[in-house]
């Protein structure tokens, strides 16, 4: 007994230590049996690559968004970390080589299918029944090259024309009226990089030009042109007084909640920023169209996706939760309460489209085939980071510097095809 | 002023023990278990000393014996690799642990380059440290919670939300601002010396000046890096206010007392000054409490600011150094006092630290009950050397009396054992009746009542 009490005196920091472990591990298996928390991996939606206010407005929708499934699902608990987009394969990385990989990861298509192919996610198996709920282009834009789907599709966020009501009654349909109203005293802003700026590609019909040339071909004589003329329309706005170009999203967001900008492009996932700030006055509207066709904004699919490290149980509460989302009920109120993304369910998606603000309604399932092309481009920029820098370094060239439109639309046929 | 209690200071700690609470979560999967466990399997070997002792033949020195523990984790990780599992939390555990056990061999690697190189204090102040932040952030970022922690607000101060991101950065910054701040002051204490000529005992109060500045300047720039402004300010101004009138009177007064006193210049590092009859050098002036050394037996004192602020304190180098000092010594009455007076001058002069000027004098300054006493007095340049001084001349007085037959009278004792019960002479004795005694002899009695009766 006294060699008992001995043993207990000279090991009572590690019995205290493990005793205080298995009381907070029972108290997590106790709790578990009512509620399982899942780990959730998040990709900014902020669009650009220092986030000075800590993903504020993110974390806000994203605390709402957990108490709402809460009560419609009172078995899961979400634990979201939201990372920067540039940052999330990393930090993914390090966790999953730990076994503390999260249970879910939520980023755009092509994030989804660069994670799927490095291994750091689980493709998913999707019944018929299930796939029947999801836009058919959607599901496309998930697939990997083996076939399998890197992640489901939950919703699709927008490049929209935001602007402020009380500068602007309305906003310009055309690219000729973008021009004409920017000569009026009113400060329009875009963002220099290739993917904010693709929207005005559609306008020129200049896409085809650089597709040809991601695929290693020499574009057409009529492509190359429409592309020359588009860098044309870039170098041209570049020259008026009222039309500014500026590095990322935040700082046109930024210009526009101070009053400076009248009009500015910008992506559905970041209105309630927005709104929150510019209240009745902000007005949303489709980005402006050209003599050739319609602006061809890139979509961002939301894409949930399986982590490696998952529990059995965590696993299939993943599952319930995945399917949990794309049911139209989900779909519609989630769609109708945060107003950000666009329904992947169809059925949901024709309830919506009428509530939705204008730009959001306009969006069609005909878009995801048109975005398609767009959404190449930017899948090949951001899988390669040198093929962007060139990309950049060629638009600010032509945008700030002295290279002509002729040189830049050769320029940039050229790198693309260099990178392939 | 009146603020609300809830303007001034919220706490909510509910989300950050959310966040703690979800990392439990991870336990529910087998292969974070697994690494865990051969985590504790390893440092429960290594504490109870069997990996160390499985190598003791070998004759590995104990700094590389105590890598062992570390290296069996990266080992055991690169295993786990191998078989397909998750290895990145043993990794993680073993780069841990091994970058704490290298401080040793590195210390040694330090001193046999230069063993003067003050190891221990980089060790402390900034390695150890540096370490903690470096270990607690990764950990974090492996469980998925930096941005989660960092943008937890915890507390609300003056109106300001506190996130626990700002409080760890703050925290961080104020440790540097602390522990760095000496060396830029130092180096402006120095350039005014050589500027403006400022003295070097001076310097050393100039330099805890720039000191407080620094600190002052880098806690306000913290501050409103942390988000609290002006107002804020003006509301810790009224609290403080308050808090002057009642609590923190103490701390504030002395906290004045050693900007005025450091201002007046009169308590500075290196001033010697009497506390309590002892002479004490000023070491350091704190913000509190000045740390003084004592010369006689090189006791530490801590002595409140407000003491030397508002009691008198006596200075041996408020404007000049020296001291004057003096030695008692008694002679007897068949000695000549001008032969004595002279003597004494004589030896005090001789000694190397007493100075010339002021010069040594010599007086009679009693007719005692058995002897003459002279009191000699000198004057030496150093107030700490007064005590062996006259030590060293006590010692001479004594040896020149020797040689020259000078005696220094001296009561002396006499012990006369008693009986019990006392006769008749023996208690005549005891009570002087019909005795002579002679000068300064006193009879004692011995033994005890005790005794008396054990014999009886």
């Amino acid at each position: 007994m006294q060699r008992l009490f001995a043993l207990i005196k000279s090991n009572r920091c590690r019995i205290a230590a493990l005793l205080s472990t298995s009381l907070l591990g029972s108290c997590a298996i106790t709790d578990r049996q009512d509620s399982i928390v899942l780990q959730v991996a998040q990709a900014s939606n902020e669009n650009e690559q220092q986030s000075t206010s800590g993903f504020q407005s993110e974390r806000k929708i994203s605390k709402d968004f957990q108490q709402q499934l809460r009560e419609m699902q009172p078995g899961i608990k979400l634990h979201p970390s939201i990372y920067p987009e540039e940052s999330l394969e990393q930090e993914i990385r390090v966790r999953t080589h730990s076994g503390l990989g999260p249970d879910l990861v939520i980023t755009d298509s092509n994030q989804a299918l660069s994670l799927a192919a490095d291994g750091l996610t689980d493709p998913i198996k999707l019944t018929k029944k299930r796939q029947n709920l999801i836009n058919p282009a959607a599901l496309e834009r998930v697939k990997t090259t083996s076939g399998s789907l890197a992640g489901q599709p939950v919703s699709q966020f927008l490049q929209l024309a935001c602007f402020d009501k009380r500068k602007l009654k309305e906003a310009p349909k055309t690219l000729k009226e973008l021009s004409a109203a920017s000569g009026e005293g009113r400060v329009f802003g875009m963002v220099t990089n290739l993917q904010d700026l693709y929207w005005s590609l559609g306008s020129f019909g200049a896409g085809e030009a650089l597709a040809t040339s991601l695929e290693g071909k020499k574009a057409t004589v009529v492509a190359h042109e429409r592309l020359t003329q588009w860098m044309q329309w870039l170098k041209a706005s570049s020259y008026q007084q009222n039309i500014v170009f500026l590095r990322n999203q935040a700082a046109l967001r930024k210009e526009l909640i101070e009053g400076e900008m009248s009009w500015i492009s910008c992506w559905s996932s970041q209105l309630p920023q927005l709104r929150e700030a510019l209240k009745d006055h902000l007005g949303i509207a489709p980005l402006p169209s050209g003599n050739f066709g319609r602006a061809t904004p890139i979509t961002r699919l939301q894409v949930w996706s399986l982590g490696k490290n998952s529990s059995k149980r965590q696993r299939s509460e993943s599952l319930k939760l995945l399917n949990f989302m794309v049911q139209p009920w989900a779909q519609k109120t989630y769609a109708l309460k945060y107003r950000t993304g666009y329904p992947v369910n169809p059925a949901a998606a024709l309830i919506v489209s009428k509530q939705l603000p204008n730009g959001l309604d306009t969006f069609s399932e005909d878009e995801n085939k048109r975005v398609s092309r767009g959404d190449a481009i930017v899948a090949a920029i951001n899988a390669r980071p040198d093929l962007g820098k060139d990309i950049q370094s060629t638009l600010n060239e032509l945008i700030f510097n002295g290279l002509s439109p002729e040189q830049a639309a050769t320029e940039l046929e050229t790198q693309i095809k260099a990178k392939r | 002023m009146t603020l609300p209690m809830s303007y001034l200071i919220t706490i909510g700690p509910g989300p950050i023990l959310n966040e703690l609470l979800s990392w439990l979560d991870y336990l529910n999967r087998g292969t974070v278990l697994l690494q865990l466990l051969v985590v504790g399997v390893v440092m429960v070997a290594e504490q109870r000393g069997a990996l160390r002792r499985s190598v003791e033949h070998r004759l590995v020195p104990e700094y590389i014996r105590v890598l062992i523990g570390p290296l069996l984790l990266l080992i055991s990780s690169a295993l786990f690799l191998l078989v397909g599992l998750p290895w990145g939390l043993l990794r993680y555990f073993g780069l841990l642990w091994l970058g704490w056990m290298s401080f040793t061999p590195l210390k040694a690697v330090l001193l046999s380059i230069d063993n003067k190189f003050p190891v221990d204090e980089l060790e402390s102040t900034f390695l150890r440290p540096i370490y903690v932040i470096v270990a607690s952030m990764s950990f974090v970022r492996l469980m998925g919670s930096t941005q989660n922690l960092s943008q937890t607000p915890i507390a609300n101060l003056f109106g300001v939300e506190l996130t626990l991101g700002r409080i760890y950065v703050a925290i961080i910054a104020i440790y540097i601002i602390m522990t760095l701040s000496s060396r830029p002051a130092t180096f402006l204490a120095w350039v005014s010396g050589v500027l403006f000529g400022v003295r070097p005992r001076n310097r050393r109060g100039l330099e805890l000046l720039f000191r407080y500045s620094v600190i002052i300047i880098g806690i306000i720039g913290v501050a409103y890096f942390i988000g609290i402004d002006g107002t804020a300010f003006i509301a810790i101004a009224g609290g403080l206010s308050v808090g002057i009138g009642f609590g923190i009177k103490e701390i504030i007064s002395n906290f004045i007392s050693s900007i005025w006193l450091l201002f007046e210049g009169s308590v500075r590092p290196g001033e010697i000054l009497m506390i309590n009859g002892d002479p004490c050098t000023v070491r350091k002036l704190g913000l509190r409490a000045t740390q003084l050394r004592r010369g006689r037996d090189g006791a530490e004192l801590l002595i409140p600011n407000q003491n030397f602020f508002t009691q008198e304190a006596i200075s041996f180098t408020a404007t000049e150094t020296s001291r004057r000092d003096g030695v008692v010594v008694g002679a007897a009455y068949e000695h000549d006092p001008d032969i004595i007076v002279e003597l004494l001058k004589t030896i005090a002069q001789d000694h190397n630290k007493v100075l010339e000027y002021p010069p040594v004098n010599a007086f009679v300054i009693d007719f005692a009950d058995s002897s003459i006493n002279y009191k000699v007095l000198f004057w030496v340049a150093n107030p700490l050397d007064a005590f062996e001084v006259g030590s060293d001349l006590r010692r001479t007085i004594w040896k020149q009396f020797e040689q020259k037959g000078i005696t220094i009278p001296f009561p002396q004792r006499q012990v006369y054992p008693m009986e019990w019960p006392p006769n008749l002479q023996q208690s005549l004795h005891s009570t002087g009746g019909g005795g002579v005694m002679p000068q300064g002899i006193e009879p004692e009695a011995t033994g005890s009542d005790e005794k008396t009766n054990s014999e009886a």
